[in-house]
């Protein structure tokens, strides 16, 4: 394919300079990836550029970027010429594409995020029935995208948890181990606000709308649960 | 600088550091967490969801699991810990489950013979699947941290080395990518959980980027010894490209199914009844086959699945492929290679990558580091559990299992002991040491001698080993070393990844030359170790572990000890 030209929005938390993009020309291939692409510029022209990655394979989530606007996971997405590379939006960014993970899992951690239980199991392992939900939820990879698709979601504002403070309750609504009462967390964490509201996307294919929002808002006799 | 204080400090988020802190935390112990990425990551986090939970039948004491594990291991394992890990498999599951995690089961509920499978160098089905796979067991981890009241966590902050005073580990100094702040912790235990060092070849790997191999060089310098640092596993069906996804897995020797063929680019066999090979016996062949010239354009032999299609049993193996707890996979072949490779109606090009470490720590029973007083280890860091070759689904049990004998014992041991003292001096000389390096100017550029050490483990001391090879590895490394203190690091203060590669790339280096020194030393082919000057194995003089320790005088020295054969040993002729 040869050399194209990619932008990435440059953010510095010394705030000596405000949030510009810059232009970067790198070499790629018919399949290139996104992360190729960032990899590359931070091997080969500046080692300050910021952006995190793990696994290559669409498995840890740590790579989400907004690609031309919008969320995907930089191993996998294709690069294109004059595609434009941007961080999460709604969060607190650390530098560049780096965002932090830490205040929304201290918020989270006021719902006790666990498994609580009523009493041990007799034996163990325990007979121990899955919903198909709860696997599907599990499955979650914490890449925080559901946030930047949300048109509510904003890390400064704790009265609102967001899509993925929703699935967490929801991993532990659907467990049949656990005791509290998640759906009454949910309304806390203000999940009423999204009745009318059907725009967060899973980028790793968790359909939140279906398995999360609505039952959640049906429990709370709002709504629907189709 | 930022002083802390704990019993235990456990360094590694993923399954064998989490489980070790946990089970501290619940025994009483204050416990800090420290990792360089998130906690509930590493390769745990990534991992393909097959987990070992051993035969139904709790009195038969896994005797199959533990002879399956000795045999596929070629003899090199250690068999004590062998039969420890047999024996409690189950604890493993019980364990992830405690801490939130699930794993699968059948339509009543229950763990029966219906779910359980059989990955290659099994001789029975008793491994178990996990539904959400990594994730899954990542965020089964993490619910277990956040319920414990006495784990306090540092996340992306790296340990840049250890306190030690004579002989005895205090604690450890690190540093915060996110912040910039050196944090040093003093513990009166410390357990190294940092995982293995697949991404020491990079790009030839399928894991995690966290796994540059530290823990093996902090365990080294404070005077541990690191055994059969040459079996690094191979995982035989990796993508051969495109470029962005070079090394990542798509299956194991059970994906071969009852039907499947493993062939040279001729479309000759190279291996028959695939599926139920150890790793080390598929990768071997795909790698002297391609070795003999007999490869793809992209280097690779080709895995043709499609008669499974039609097959009664292969025709599930198709399934889970297409729809099931294998669909991952597929979605990836289909972005590498196309539809028609995805429905498995061509063949994949396939060849093994970096995968696991075999090597690692000598420990005991108990996790405590042999030679070094107050210093714990458990998780693929470790060595030998899995000898020559490790089977796959038996890592995830390990985890759990040493995790929890390691995180007792530390918590034991601790009650009753005082904080310890460190020495001023002693912290002052390591924090300087690591200032020195923040802005540092020079002529090489980080990031550049991290890629010259990768591509030189890959082609000289990878897949395809011989004297000349390794030698001239060893040279690169030591060419690299001598860049070191003409390395530019930025002196930027938040997310300096500049900074945190050079801290890296000095635990790259020390393993590095820790695997090419043991495979230098392993003159035979035993395990995933191949050398092509000495092709055969030699039971006669090399049922022996290479063990690797720091020296004095030549930096590492080699030794060989006698594998300690206490149960089982192999028939020679
Ligand atoms: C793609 C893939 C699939 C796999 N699938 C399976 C499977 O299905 N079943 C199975 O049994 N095994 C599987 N494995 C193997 C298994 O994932 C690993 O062996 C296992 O997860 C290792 O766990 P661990 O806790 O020892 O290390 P890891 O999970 O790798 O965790 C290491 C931790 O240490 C931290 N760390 C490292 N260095 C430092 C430092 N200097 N300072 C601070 N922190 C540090 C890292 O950030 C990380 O959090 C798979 C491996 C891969 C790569």
């Amino acid at each position: 394919m040869g050399k194209i030209k990619v932008k990435v929005l440059r953010h510095d938390p010394e705030g000596k300079v405000k949030d510009k993009f810059d232009e970067f020309e790198v070499s790629v291939e018919e399949k290139s990836t996104v992360l190729e692409a960032l990899m590359k510029i931070y091997d080969t022209r500046d080692s300050s550029l910021a952006f995190e990655h793990g696994c290559r394979a669409q498995n840890c989530g740590l790579c989400v970027v907004n690609l031309n606007g919008h969320p995907r996971y930089a191993c996998m997405a294709r690069i294109t010429a004059d595609a434009e590379i941007t961080p999460l939006k709604h969060l607190p960014l650390i530098r560049d594409l780096v965002f932090d993970r830490r205040p929304f899992f201290s918020y989270l951690a006021k719902f006790r995020p666990y498994v609580v239980r009523e009493k041990d199991p007799d034996e163990e392992p325990e007979t121990l029935l899955q919903p198909p939900e709860h696997s599907k939820l599990m499955s979650c990879r914490e890449c925080f995208a559901c946030l930047s698709s949300c048109p509510t979601y904003d890390c400064q504002n704790d009265s609102f948890g967001g899509p993925l403070g929703f699935v967490k309750l929801a991993q532990l609504h659907y467990d049949r181990r656990d005791c509290l009462d998640r759906v009454s967390q949910a309304r806390e964490m203000g999940i009423l606000n999204c009745m009318d509201c059907s725009a967060c996307t899973c980028i790793s294919g968790i359909p939140l709308n279906k398995i999360v929002i609505r039952p959640f808002l049906a429990l709370l006799g709002e709504g629907s649960d189709d | 600088m930022i002083e802390k204080s704990c019993d235990l400090l456990c360094i590694g988020g993923g399954g064998a550091g989490v489980t070790a802190a946990i089970v501290a935390g619940e025994k009483g112990a204050d416990v800090i967490l420290v990792s360089k990425d998130h906690i509930g990551y590493g390769n745990t986090r990534i991992i393909g969801g097959i987990m070992t939970y051993g035969s139904l039948d709790a009195f038969r004491e896994g005797e199959d699991l533990f002879q399956d594990m000795i045999v596929g291991g070629e003899y090199l394992n250690n068999q004590k810990l062998c039969r420890i890990l047999a024996r409690d498999a189950h604890d493993a599951a019980i364990l992830l489950e405690r801490f939130g995690g699930m794993v699968n089961r059948n339509r009543q509920g229950k763990i029966s013979a219906e779910v359980l499978m059989q990955p290659g160098g099994h001789t029975a089905p008793r491994v178990l699947v996990l539904p959400s796979t990594g994730p899954g067991v990542g965020q089964g981890l993490s619910q277990g941290v956040s319920r414990s009241e006495n784990i306090r966590t540092l996340e992306k902050t790296i340990v840049f080395d250890l306190l030690k005073e004579d002989g005895k580990v205090l604690g450890a100094v690190c540093w915060q990518l996110t912040s910039g702040e050196i944090i040093v912790i003093k513990a009166k235990k410390t357990l190294i959980a940092t995982g293995g060092g697949g991404w020491i070849y990079y790009p030839h790997t399928d894991t995690s980027r966290a796994t540059t191999g530290d823990g093996f060089a902090l365990a080294l310098n404070a005077g541990a010894e690191l055994v059969d640092m040459e079996q690094i596993q191979y995982i035989p069906f990796s993508l051969t490209h495109p470029s962005g996804m070079l090394g990542i897995v798509v299956g194991e020797p059970f994906t071969a199914g009852p039907a499947g063929i493993l062939t040279n680019v001729h479309g000759k066999e190279i291996l028959s009844g695939v599926a139920l090979k150890t790793r080390a016996q598929v990768a071997n062949a795909i790698i002297l086959e391609v070795e003999k010239g007999n490869g793809t354009k992209h280097g690779g032999c080709l895995l043709d699945l499609k008669a499974n299609k039609d097959h009664p049993q292969g025709k599930f193996l198709y399934q889970s492929y297409s729809e099931g707890l294998f669909k991952p996979f597929t979605d990836i072949i289909r972005k590498a290679y196309g539809p028609k490779e995805a429905d498995w109606e061509a063949p994949w090009d396939v060849y093994p990558s970096a995968h696991y470490f075999m090597g690692g720590i000598v420990i005991n029973e108990w996790g405590e580091v042999r030679g070094v007083e107050n210093l714990l280890a458990c998780g693929e860091v470790t060595g030998g559990v899995h000898g020559g070759n490790r089977l796959g689904s038996v890592s995830m049990t390990e985890l759990f299992v040493f995790g929890k004998r390691a995180g007792e014992r530390a918590a034991l041991e601790i009650t009753g002991q005082d904080a310890p003292e460190v020495n001023r001096s002693l912290i002052d000389f390591q924090v300087e040491r690591l200032k020195s390096m923040i802005g540092k100017k020079g002529k090489c550029r980080v990031i550049q001698l991290k890629r010259e050490l990768q591509k030189a483990m890959w082609e000289k001391v990878g897949p395809v080993r011989e004297e000349k090879k390794l030698k001239e590895g060893l040279r690169i490394f030591s060419a690299i070393e001598e860049k070191l203190p003409d390395m530019t690091i930025s002196g930027m203060n938040k997310y300096n990844t500049e900074l945190f590669d050079a801290l890296e790339l000095r635990f790259m280096l020390s393993v590095a030359k820790s695997v090419a020194l043991s495979a230098l030393a392993r003159k035979e082919s035993r395990g995933s170790h191949i050398r092509l000057d000495y092709p055969e194995k030699d039971d006669r003089s090399w049922l022996k572990n290479v063990i690797i320790k720091k020296d004095p005088v030549t930096e590492i020295s080699v030794h060989l000890r006698p594998v300690e054969l206490t149960r089982l040993r192999p028939e020679m002729g």
